[in-house]
C-alpha cells in the first residue's frame, strides 16, 4: 500500500507545481517588494534607508481608509447575499419567471466592474436617469459622492447579487428539489421550505461567496472611484492615489496602503474558512 | 493662493516651507469661506475636471474650469454644454502654460526624440493642433514671427462664437509655479478642506 | 405577488444597464429630459477605427491568453489537491487561494518594480500577473466538477480496453467539458475586463477595450463613445457565455 502510495504522491505534488510556482513567485514578490518599498528598503532613487515613516505619518488618515472600505466592503456582501439568495429563492420556486430572472441575471456576470460604475452613475447621479425619471425632485438624496457611499454600494450589491445567485445555485439547484418536494409531502408552505430547507443547505456556498465578495469589494478600485466621496478615502483610491503623485515619497505609504488592505482580506478569509470548518464539524 | 496673495508676482515660483506657511493659510481659508456657495455645500468635491464639466452640462454648477479652452467650440456644437455656455476671463488674469516635449537624460534616441520635437513644433502641426477639429489647444508659437504662409494657417482657423481669441484669453496670464507646490497644496487641501466635517 | 416580485428582480437586474444603452444610441441627451431629445449611431460609428480595432485584438489576445495559461493550471491543480495526502491537500489549496485575498492593485503595486528591473515586457507582465488572479476561479471550477466526477467511469472503459490516454480523451474529456468551458469563461473575463492591472502595470503600453474606456470616459462631452464601448465589451462575452448555456439548457429540456 505505502509503495504504491509515495509515487502517486510524488506525481501529484508535480501536478500541483505549474500552479503552484506562479502565484508564489507573483505573490511572493509582490508582497515582498511591497513591504520593503513601504520601509523605505527598496527605493526609485538614493539608497536604501530603513523607516516606519510611511506608517506612521498620517496614521489616523490609514485608519479613517480602513474603517471606510470595511464598511463598504461588509454593507456590500451583506445586501449581495440578501438579494442572491433571493434571486436564487425566485428561480427555484417559479419555474417560467424564474428561468427569465436567471438568465438576465447570468447575463451581468460578464459585464466589468468599470462599466458597471458607470452605468450606476448615469443612472443614480444627481440629474441621472433615475431623478429625471422620477421628475427632478429637489430632495433626491446625495447618492453618487454622497457621504454614505450608497452608489458604490449599489454597484456592488448588483454585481455581486448575481455572482452569489449564481455560486448559490450552482451548489443546491440539484439537492434541493428532492428535499423540498419531501417538505412539501410534509405539508411545509413555500416561506417554510425556503426558510428551513433551501436557506440551511445553501449556507455553506454564502459563506464561501460572502467571503470572496467583501474581499472583492474591499480591495476593488474602479467604483469607489468614480462613485465615491472625495473623503473620506477608501484603501484602493488612497493607495493608487498615492502611488500614481508625482511626489515619488508618497509610494512608500502607497505601499503601505495596500498591505493593510491585503492584511484586512486575509483575515477576513481566515474567519471564513474557521466558520465553514466549524460548520462542517458541527452537521 | 495667487489671488489672496495680492498677486501672481508676490508667491515665489520655487517652493519652500516658509513660502507655503506664508501663502498657503490665507487660500485655504478663502476656499473654506467658499464652501457655501459650491456644489452640495463643500461637503464633497468632484473627483476631477470631467467630473466638474459633467455637472456643468446637467446644470448642477453654474461654473466649471477647462485646461482646453478652444475645445469649448466643439462641446457646445455638439449639444454636450449648453448653448449659454461662455467663458469667463479672470481681471486677475489666468495661469497659463504650454504644452511642452522633454527628453529624458537616458533617452535611448535622442537624435530621432529631437526630430519628433521639431515636428511637433512646425508651423503645420501647431496649426493642425490648433485647429478645434483635431485637437484645439492654442499654438505655443509667436505667429508674428512666422512667414506669411504660416501665419495664414492659423488666421484660416475658424472663428468661435463661444471662445474668445487668444489675446484676449491670454491677457494678464502668468506662469505657474514650481510642480513642488503641487503635492504640498494638495495635502493641505485635503486635510483641511475636502475632510472637513 | 410572485409576479410582483419577479418584475422588482428584473428590475434590479436591468436598471443600471437602461440609461448606458439609451446613451449609445443618443445624438443629444441633457437634463432634464428623461429620454434622449435625439437619436444617433454616432457613438458606434466612432467605435469602427482601426484604433479600437486594435483595441479589441488585444483585449480578446489578453483574455485568451489569461485562459490559455489559467486553464490547465487550474485543472492541474484541482487534480493535485484531489490526490495528495491532507496536509499537502490543504497547502496546495492554500496557495490556490491566496490571490483571491490580495486585491488586485495590492499585488499589481508590488509586483511592477520587481517586473520594471526583470525588464519584463508589458503585455506579458500584464498576462502573467491576470493568470495568477484568475488561477483560484480556474482551480476551484474544477475543484467542484472533480468532486462530483466518478472515476469508476475511467475504469469501466480501462477495463473494456481503453488505452489511458483513449479514456482520457473519450470519458474524462466530456465529463469535465462544460466545467472546462466555464474556468476558461472566467479566466477570459479576467483578461477582457481588465483596467486597473493593464493601466498600472501596462504602462500604456498595452491599450485594450477598458483603456479606451477609460480614456473616452475621461473626456468631457463623450458619453454616446463610452456607451458604445461598454456595448462593445458587454456584447461579445455575453454571445459566448450564450453559445456555451444555451446548447446545455435545450439539451436538459429534452
Amino acid at each position: 500500500m505505502t509503495r504504491r502510495r509515495a509515487p502517486t504522491t510524488r506525481r501529484a505534488a508535480l501536478l500541483a507545481l505549474p500552479a503552484v510556482v506562479p502565484i508564489v513567485l507573483v505573490v511572493g514578490v509582490s508582497l515582498t517588494a511591497a513591504a520593503l518599498q513601504s520601509f523605505g528598503l527598496m527605493p526609485f532613487i538614493g539608497p536604501p534607508q530603513f523607516s516606519a515613516d510611511a506608517w506612521t505619518r498620517d496614521a489616523d488618515e490609514l485608519v479613517r481608509s480602513t474603517v471606510t472600505s470595511t464598511y463598504v466592503a461588509m454593507v456590500s456582501t451583506l445586501l449581495s447575499l440578501v438579494v442572491g439568495f433571493v434571486l436564487a429563492a425566485y428561480v427555484l420556486a417559479i419555474p417560467r419567471m424564474g428561468r427569465i430572472v436567471e438568465a438576465l441575471s447570468a447575463a451581468t456576470i460578464p459585464i466589468p466592474h468599470v462599466i458597471g460604475a458607470g452605468a450606476i452613475g448615469l443612472l443614480l447621479s444627481d440629474s441621472g436617469f433615475l431623478e429625471r425619471l422620477l421628475g427632478m425632485p429637489e430632495a433626491f438624496p446625495a447618492l453618487v459622492s454622497g457621504p454614505w457611499f450608497v452608489a458604490v454600494i449599489a454597484e456592488y450589491a448588483w454585481k455581486e447579487s448575481a455572482f452569489v445567485a449564481l455560486v448559490v445555485l450552482g451548489s443546491i439547484s440539484r439537492s434541493v428539489g428532492d428535499l423540498c418536494d419531501a417538505a412539501a409531502t410534509l405539508g411545509a408552505s413555500a416561506g417554510q421550505r425556503i426558510v428551513r430547507v433551501a436557506l440551511p443547505l445553501s449556507a455553506p456556498s454564502l459563506a464561501v461567496s460572502a467571503a470572496i465578495v467583501f474581499v472583492y469589494t474591499l480591495g476593488s478600485y474602479e467604483a469607489a472611484w468614480l462613485l465615491g466621496p472625495t473623503s473620506p478615502e477608501p484603501l484602493p483610491v488612497r493607495a493608487v492615489r498615492l502611488f500614481t503623485s508625482i511626489d515619488l515619497a508618497a509610494r512608500q505609504q502607497a505601499m503601505a496602503t495596500a498591505l493593510v488592505s491585503v492584511a484586512v482580506s486575509a483575515a477576513v478569509i481566515i474567519i471564513a474558512i474557521l466558520v465553514l470548518r466549524r460548520h462542517r464539524s458541527l452537521s | 493662493m495667487l489671488s489672496t496673495a495680492g498677486g501672481a508676482d508676490q508667491v515665489p515660483l520655487p517652493y519652500s516651507q516658509a513660502a507655503f506657511d506664508q501663502y498657503a493659510p490665507a487660500a485655504l481659508r478663502a476656499l473654506t469661506e467658499l464652501e457655501p456657495s459650491l456644489w452640495r455645500e463643500g461637503a464633497t468635491y468632484p473627483r476631477d475636471e470631467q467630473a466638474l464639466n459633467t455637472l456643468f452640462a446637467d446644470d448642477e454648477v453654474d461654473i466649471a474650469m477647462t485646461y482646453g479652452p478652444a475645445t469649448l467650440t466643439d462641446l457646445v456644437a455638439s449639444g454636450a454644454l449648453p448653448a449659454s455656455t461662455k467663458v469667463l476671463t479672470l481681471e486677475e488674469g489666468t495661469v497659463g502654460n504650454a504644452s511642452f516635449l522633454a527628453l529624458p537624460v537616458n533617452a535611448a534616441d535622442a537624435a530621432g526624440a529631437m526630430v519628433v520635437a521639431n515636428i511637433a513644433l512646425s508651423p503645420e502641426q501647431q496649426a493642425a493642433k490648433a485647429d478645434p477639429g483635431t485637437w484645439g489647444q492654442f499654438t505655443a508659437l509667436d505667429t508674428d514671427l512666422l512667414t506669411p504662409t504660416q501665419r495664414n494657417l492659423f488666421e484660416q482657423l475658424p472663428e468661435s462664437p463661444i471662445v474668445p481669441d487668444y489675446e484676449e484669453l491670454s491677457r494678464n496670464a502668468h506662469g505657474e509655479l514650481a510642480s513642488e507646490w503641487v503635492p504640498a497644496l494638495n495635502k493641505a487641501w485635503r486635510q483641511d478642506i475636502a475632510t472637513a466635517p | 405577488m410572485r409576479v410582483i416580485l419577479g418584475c422588482l428582480l428584473v428590475v434590479w437586474i436591468v436598471a443600471p444597464m437602461v440609461p448606458v444603452l439609451l446613451w449609445s444610441v443618443a445624438g443629444q441627451w441633457r437634463a432634464p429630459a428623461v429620454l434622449p431629445s435625439s437619436y444617433s449611431l454616432q457613438g458606434f460609428t466612432a467605435l469602427a477605427t482601426p484604433d479600437t480595432a486594435r483595441a479589441a485584438a488585444s483585449s480578446l489576445s489578453l483574455g485568451l491568453g489569461v485562459a490559455v495559461i489559467a486553464t490547465p493550471l487550474g485543472y492541474l491543480g484541482a487534480l493535485a489537491i484531489r490526490a495528495l495526502p491532507v496536509t499537502p491537500s490543504r497547502f496546495v489549496e492554500f496557495v490556490l487561494l491566496a490571490p483571491l485575498a490580495i486585491p488586485p492593485f495590492a499585488l499589481v503595486m508590488g509586483i511592477n518594480v520587481a517586473l520594471l528591473r526583470l525588464y519584463v515586457s508589458p503585455p506579458l507582465g500584464v498576462t502573467l500577473v491576470l493568470a495568477v488572479t484568475a488561477l483560484p476561479y480556474t482551480a476551484f471550477m474544477f475543484r467542484s466538477a472533480l468532486a462530483s466526477y466518478d472515476h469508476r467511469f475511467e475504469e469501466v472503459a480501462r477495463s473494456l480496453g481503453a488505452s489511458p490516454g483513449q479514456a482520457a480523451r473519450h470519458v474524462r474529456y466530456h465529463l469535465l467539458s462544460s466545467a472546462t468551458a466555464r474556468a476558461f469563461f472566467l479566466a477570459f473575463l479576467v483578461g477582457w475586463g481588465d483596467y486597473i492591472t493593464t493601466l498600472l502595470i501596462g504602462g500604456g503600453q498595452l491599450r485594450t477595450l477598458p483603456l479606451l474606456l477609460g480614456s473616452a470616459a475621461s473626456t468631457t462631452g463623450n458619453e454616446q463613445l463610452t456607451a458604445a464601448l461598454s456595448v462593445a465589451i458587454i456584447l461579445p462575452p455575453l454571445i459566448l457565455l450564450a453559445g456555451l448555456t444555451l446548447p446545455g439548457v435545450r439539451k436538459r429540456r429534452q
